[in-house]
């Protein structure tokens, strides 16, 4: 039992928050400007470049420094969205995503030029996991990524439910027409909606990269469970978008749990493919997602 | 002078032209319908006037400024509010919310012209927090309309309120469309509906192919034989229906 | 003349490669250009082509599933018949729904294809790749066997093209046109749209295994990178968006342009330090990836603008026999 939540529980649950704040972005830009952001994991990368570079500046905590690296990503996006998306907002939707699918390559190698391919590292170095009760065992940074996951939820909660461009946001989710119509501002709310995504898209990054690595590829492998856990949750439903993140994160750390036998019922290699699995099965059984978001 | 005012309207979409040269006046504290067979361009006047399609001749004044080809965003803040046929509300925000989004553009407080909203549409003051989408017809008509009204709109357009309604709601509509009047807020309706239609429109416009055909006071075009034999089911019928909202 | 035979070589294994995408692409406008749909996965169906060609016809090996020594044919049509089926699947997930999911889906497909090729050591032989794949005319002497590949990849691009150009000009053709233009007309006309789509779907994917058929006979060689779901992809995409969507000669043109410029900046540098030739590569995907940006936001109908058939009343009144 100290085994399974140990291991495959408390690790699900990490990489869950991990999906979850990923996946914010991804739904509301689904919702908001009505396409698949496929450049979003790239964006996830260069958070976390530039939180390792800013530490060898530095030489701070990483969670110190990331409200730094989150402004610099958010310009990038921004920029991004000015020079990319705007000019084909008039155009049909599929020009956005192509258009976001060349930007996922042109950011990636403009990373790999900047800082190469080797491994790096953000973790301030090894600590011991706190025991609890002589079986429960979790690392501190385990306890910092899910405290900082939970706040920034909290404040994307916040924002949507009780001001007013979080509102807006919702509202133009529903409908963009009528949004224009009744007077939003919805060149601001797109310009919100890559602030939060963007922003949330680095702190994800910067967790991830505390728990495991810092390589140029770790934000496109989150691409397919953060758009699994914005379909499952319901497009254009941020709550949707945490609860998906969490229940794919759960299931592909538990996909590899000795179920049956002692050998892992999925082969750890494959985790990749819960996430499209279960993904899969949504778009079959219920393509609104549990939240009943939108089906384009 | 009037509230507002379309001179010579020409214009379209794309390269297909389908107004030909509409006028129109609403004076303060009016109704006035407009009615007119299917593709007669009486959406597309409407849309006009809000800066939804690029007109190629002809002006529309708003309280004697020219706001020709403004865009909707700018439209909404120089005082006209516009209720669209479908979606015209914000289904899974709740009917407070949608409210708030209508006085967008407000920087000062509106929670006092929520409380009137609510005074005037008593069943939305109790669902303030239930999700739009979860209202009946009428009340999502109320909303509708109520969110157009957060911004004390000099003008409100409605386009098509009752389409796709059974008989029993179009009433229901149009008392809700007189309720909004009984503000003193002047009201530009399109109208499939048009014997009801007329019967609360102090005035109307008849447009065919793009161009005014009659216009009138709402009895006079109830009356007109042409009139009623185009629009309103045959002249023989007009002669004996009762007419108003209060027929629903 | 030794240099002079050099370029010729190269230029012919410039012209084979760029063949090859040429049948890539060709199959990506009849799901772009015709369709209307966004295939995120390209390299997934092309690699599942190039496998599926290699393990059927390469000689017994202890390091992986095959050794079935069939002829080519076999191979290349195992290759088409076994993406088809799996784009019929993914199709019939996603065709009901926008673009997006689809390239959602098809991204995915191409992700776990690569999983599969790498992870089922048994099957594939992992990363290293399965070697010794057999080519069409290797024993002729040289420059003679490349120059009879050429010849065999350039008789698919026109064969591939000839079809699909009829397919194009054809009635099936003509309502693919007008579901891109207007969807709910064409539903109103009574035609199952979705159907239209698997159709077209199916066919681009099939098309593309075999153009990851001929590219496994071509460098005798799989391995898991040739089916890098990004690059290849995007590649693609960008010769297609460049030569020009929904126009078939444009698919062409834009595989032998973006080929060409692709590997003659490679070579050039190539001749760069190490250090400043990797930096330079992905200098290199930066700028295509910049172009591509360029091409959709001022000319999104690509060099090759499409060229509609004429219209559909009167065109058919003139070519049906009285």
């Amino acid at each position: 039992m100290a085994e399974f939540i140990n291991f495959y529980v408390i690790p699900g649950f990490i990489l869950g928050s991990i999906y979850a704040l990923g996946a914010i972005g991804i739904t509301l830009t689904f919702g908001i400007l009505r396409f698949a952001n496929f450049a979003h994991g790239e964006i996830m990368t260069l958070g976390v470049y530039f939180t390792w570079s800013l530490i060898q500046l530095t030489d701070l905590h990483p969670l110190v420094v990331m409200p730094v690296a989150m402004v610099l990503t958010i310009m990038v996006s921004l920029g991004i969205d000015k020079m990319f998306y705007k000019p084909l907002r008039a155009a049909p939707v599929i020009m956005l995503v192509i258009a976001s699918f060349g930007m996922m390559l042109m950011v990636r190698s403009l990373i790999q030029f900047f800082w190469n391919v080797q491994l790096k590292t953000v973790n301030p170095g090894i600590s011991m996991p706190i025991i609890i009760d002589d079986w429960l065992r979790i690392a501190p940074k385990h306890i910092w990524i899910i405290l900082g996951a939970v706040i920034l939820m909290f404040g994307v909660h916040y924002l949507l439910a009780y001001t007013k461009i979080g509102k807006a946001m919702r509202a133009m989710s529903d409908s963009p027409e009528l949004a224009r119509l009744t007077g939003i501002d919805t060149e601001k709310v797109v310009r919100t909606t890559w602030i939060i995504g963007a922003g949330l898209a680095c702190a994800a990054g910067v967790f991830l990269a505390i728990d495991t690595q810092v390589e140029t590829q770790m934000g496109f492998r989150l691409l397919l469970p953060m758009f699994g856990a914005a379909i499952l949750g319901g497009v254009g439903r941020p709550y949707g978008a945490m609860v998906g993140g969490l229940v794919i994160g759960l299931a592909e750390e538990l996909s590899t749990y000795h179920w049956i036998g002692d050998a892992a019922l999925l082969n750890p290699s494959y985790k990749q493919g819960v996430a499209f699995a279960i993904m899969v099965l949504i778009l079959l059984w219920r393509p609104s997602g549990l939240f009943k978001g939108k089906v384009f | 002078m009037s509230v507002l005012e379309l001179k010579s309207l020409v214009g379209g979409y794309g390269d297909t032209q389908i107004l030909h040269g509409v006028f129109m006046h609403v004076d303060p504290g009016e109704i006035v319908v407009i009615i007119g067979p299917n593709g007669a361009g009486k959406s597309t006047a409407m849309k006009a006037v809000f800066g939804l399609l690029n007109l190629s001749e002809g002006q529309v004044l708003l309280a004697g400024d020219d706001i020709t080809n403004t865009p909707p965003e700018q439209v909404v803040r120089q005082g006209i509010c516009y209720v669209p046929q479908t979606s015209n509300i914000f289904p899974s925000l709740s009917v407070q919310e949608n409210l708030e989004m209508g006085a967008f553009v407000r920087q000062d407080d509106y929670q006092p012209r929520i409380a009137e909203i609510y005074d005037l549409f008593p069943p939305l003051a109790e669902k303030r927090k239930q999700a739009a989408g979860t209202l009946s017809g009428g009340q999502r008509q109320m909303v509708a309309m109520g969110k157009a009204m957060m911004l004390e709109p000099k003008i409100l357009l409605l386009d098509e309120p009752t389409a796709g309604l059974s008989p029993k709601f179009r009433g229901e509509i149009f008392s809700i469309v007189k309720t909004v009047h009984g503000t003193g807020t002047p009201i530009l309706m399109v109208e499939q509906n048009a014997k009801q239609a007329l019967g609360i429109a102090d005035r109307g416009y008849v447009l065919v192919d793009g161009k005014n055909r009659f216009e009138g006071t709402g009895e006079a075009l109830l009356n007109d034989p042409e009139v009623a034999e185009m629009f309103l089911g045959g002249g023989k019928q007009t002669a004996d229906a009762s007419i108003g909202p209060g027929e629903a | 003349m030794d240099q002079l035979y050099g370029y010729g070589l190269y230029l012919v294994s410039l012209l084979t490669m760029g063949g090859i995408f040429a049948v890539v692409a060709l199959g990506l406008n009849v799901q772009w250009g015709f369709a209307g749909l966004f295939n995120a996965g390209i390299a997934g169906f092309f690699g599942i082509g190039a496998y599926t060609a290699a393990i059927l016809t390469t000689a017994p090996s202890a390091k992986n599933l095959g050794g079935y020594e069939m002829p080519y044919v076999v191979g290349f049509l195992a290759a088409m018949g076994i993406s088809g089926i799996i784009a019929y699947f993914v199709g019939k997930i996603c065709l009901r729904l926008r673009s997006d999911y689809l390239a959602i889906a098809t991204i995915g497909i191409a992700e776990i294809a690569r999983l599969i090729f790498k992870g089922e050591t048994w099957a594939t032989n992992g990363p290293r790749g399965i070697a010794e794949v057999p080519k069409p005319f290797e024993t002729w002497p040289e420059p003679w066997n490349q120059l009879a590949f050429l010849a065999l990849v350039l008789s698919f691009v026109a064969v591939i093209y000839w079809l699909v150009e009829r397919a194009r000009r054809s009635p099936w053709g003509r309502v693919m046109t007008a579901i891109r233009e207007n969807e709910t007309a064409v539903k109103a006309a009574g035609k199952n749209v979705e159907t239209f789509r698997m159709e077209g779907f199916v066919i681009g994917c099939m098309i593309m295994a075999l153009g990851g058929a001929l590219m496994a006979h071509y460098l005798k060689f799989v391995d898991p990178n040739t089916a890098d779901p990004l690059l290849g992809t995007f590649l693609i995409w960008v010769m297609l968006i460049v030569g020009g969507s929904a126009n078939n000669k444009g698919a062409i043109l834009g595989a032998f342009l973006i080929w060409t410029i692709w590997s003659a900046s490679e070579i050039l540098t190539s001749r760069l330090p190490a250090e400043l030739a990797i930096k330079t590569a992905y200098i290199r995907i930066f700028l295509i990836g910049l172009a591509l940006q360029f091409f959709l936001q001022r000319y999104p109908q690509g060099i090759l603008p499409e060229r509609r058939p004429a219209v559909q009343g009167d065109d058919n009144r003139s070519q049906k026999p009285k």
